[in-house]
């Protein structure tokens, strides 16, 4: 195993499963990709974005970045030297393969669920659809 | 009243629209009488149209005051008064889609040829190309913020005359047909004049008002994803111009995920709009059942007493809801000043830049 994905939005969830990754890639010897899929934004925060003449785009930028600057740290306090980071935006589930596929990754690793009970809903059918189509091990972390 | 300020800002933001404008001033300059002949054709049209729906009104008390008599005859010839009264009516409407894009088509010809002609000029396609702020896919804001930006104001000044003239002469119908109710409250007699003016001015107010807490977001929401929008062809366009380059694969990643950041965002604005919509519906399609109702709720009381007949119940109902309809010239409006005011100012912008490309061509070598 040479080299392993893991998606992470931020939540504890995402954060047991970057653990698990971390622990697989320092075992393995493998580098460890660090994966963000942004773009996603309250009716509420778009509503002050926009009367504020605020920047949406920029917006979901600095939150992914701060989701993987955050992902990083973790991934350093864990033994990890120096992780791959990568950002996408839209659809979970056909990010996390396209990464995948893109990055020749060996293995992917998720969490469950995701932030909110909508999100972890969605999560839920992100690692289902994950698995069922990835080209290569999936690891689903409860 | 955050609507009324966004709006008010869209119609007075002169500056940010000003070379806009300026090249319009330029181009009907040139072509004066071709521009007064149409106005002024378009402004008659409203007017022979505001009269065909005074007599539309008349035409109505006056059928249902024959249909209250029983009277066949009378009922006949209203019947044959029709016929034309809907033919003017239907020519007319027809003649007016005419001059509107007859002024329309014209407005984007001139203003199109004038910008096109600066672009070129000198190549100042080729030093705008990215290179100036605010200028990204100039061939975009020339072939369709042009015309979006002349074909609204033609037919928004249109719609507001016609509101502003049609509530004016309504007015007129609503005090004069409607004329003044007695109330008896505890004993005392209250006699209120124009009772129905005063209720349109309140049951307007009261839907616009509402309209007003519930769509206040409705124009920002609108203006932002219009400029996502153009964001995202903009990122289109970078991506296409990059396919030339032979390294560059690690380029294309980043403008990739860049087109990708951009749709995000407009797929988001689209989704805000969704909600947006969803709500100021709720109240336009209420306020479209509820003003006939309240119009013949208003008039019920003077019809039961008898101080109303039937065809006048009906003509001041007609009345009413044109009224009301016209006080909502804003409110129908904003969506469309707002892609107005967005179109208007990518056009501004791109204006601006090649005044500035000109001003530096002619400035003298120091």
């Amino acid at each position: 195993m040479k080299r392993i994905l893991v998606a992470t939005d931020g939540s504890d969830g995402a954060n047991r499963a970057l653990d698990e990754a971390a622990g697989l890639a320092k075992t393995n010897g493998a580098a460890l990709i660090l994966l963000t899929i942004g773009g996603t934004a309250t009716g509420a925060e778009l509503r002050r974005l926009a009367d504020s003449d605020g920047d949406l785009s920029k917006t979901l930028e600095r939150r992914a970045d701060r989701i993987l600057a955050q992902a990083v740290r973790r991934a350093r306090k864990l033994g990890i030297a120096s992780p791959v980071t990568r950002c996408e935006w839209g659809d979970p589930a056909e990010a996390i393969l396209d990464v995948a596929s893109r990055e020749k990754v060996d293995a992917i690793v998720l969490g469950r669920r995701g932030k909110g009970p909508l999100t972890r809903l969605l999560m839920g059918s992100v690692s289902q659809e994950v698995t069922s189509l990835a080209p290569c091990i999936v690891v689903v972390v409860p | 009243m955050r609507l009324f300020r966004q709006i008010g800002l869209t119609l007075e933001q002169r500056a940010e629209l000003e070379p806009f404008w300026r090249s319009t001033r330029q181009v009907w300059r040139a072509r004066r009488p071709a521009v007064i002949a149409l106005g002024g054709f378009l402004i008659g049209i409203v007017l022979l149209q505001l009269l065909v729906q005074v007599l539309l009104n008349l035409w109505n008390r006056n059928f249902f005051d024959a249909l209250e008599r029983r009277d066949a005859h009378t009922l006949w010839v209203q019947i044959q008064l029709f016929a034309p009264l809907a033919a003017l009516s239907i020519l007319l409407a027809a003649t007016s889609v005419w001059g509107r894009m007859t002024a329309q088509r014209g407005w984007r010809e001139a203003l199109t040829r004038h910008v096109i002609a600066r672009w070129m000029a000198n190549n100042r396609y080729l030093q705008l190309n990215g290179l100036m702020r605010g200028t990204e896919n100039p061939e975009y804001r020339i072939a369709v913020d042009i015309r979006v930006s002349t074909d609204a104001p033609v037919d928004l000044a249109l719609a507001f005359f016609s509101s502003l003239i049609t509530a004016v002469t309504f007015f007129g119908v609503l005090w004069t047909v409607g004329g003044s109710i007695d109330i008896t409250l505890f004993g005392l007699t209250l006699t209120i004049p124009g009772y129905l003016v005063i209720g349109v001015i309140l049951y307007s107010t009261m839907m616009s008002g509402l309209m007003t807490v519930v769509g206040h977001h409705l124009a920002s929401v609108i203006e932002r994803l219009n400029q996502s929008e153009a964001e995202f062809r903009a990122a289109a366009d970078a991506f296409r111009g990059e396919q030339g380059n032979h390294d560059s694969h690690v380029v294309n990643g980043e403008k990739r995920s860049e087109m990708s950041l951009k749709l995000q965002a407009v797929l988001l604005w689209w989704r805000e709009l969704c909600w947006q919509l969803m709500r100021t519906t709720l109240i336009s399609h209420g306020n479209s059942l509820s003003a006939p109702v309240v119009a013949w709720v208003l008039c019920v009381p003077k019809y039961l007493s008898g101080a109303m007949s039937l065809g006048e119940l009906t003509q001041t109902a007609a009345a009413f809801v044109t009224v009301q309809s016209a006080f909502n010239w804003l409110v129908d409006n904003y969506q469309r000043l707002a892609d107005w005011r967005s179109s208007a100012h990518r056009v501004s912008t791109l204006v601006a830049a090649l005044e500035d490309l000109e001003a530096k061509e002619t400035a003298p070598i120091a």
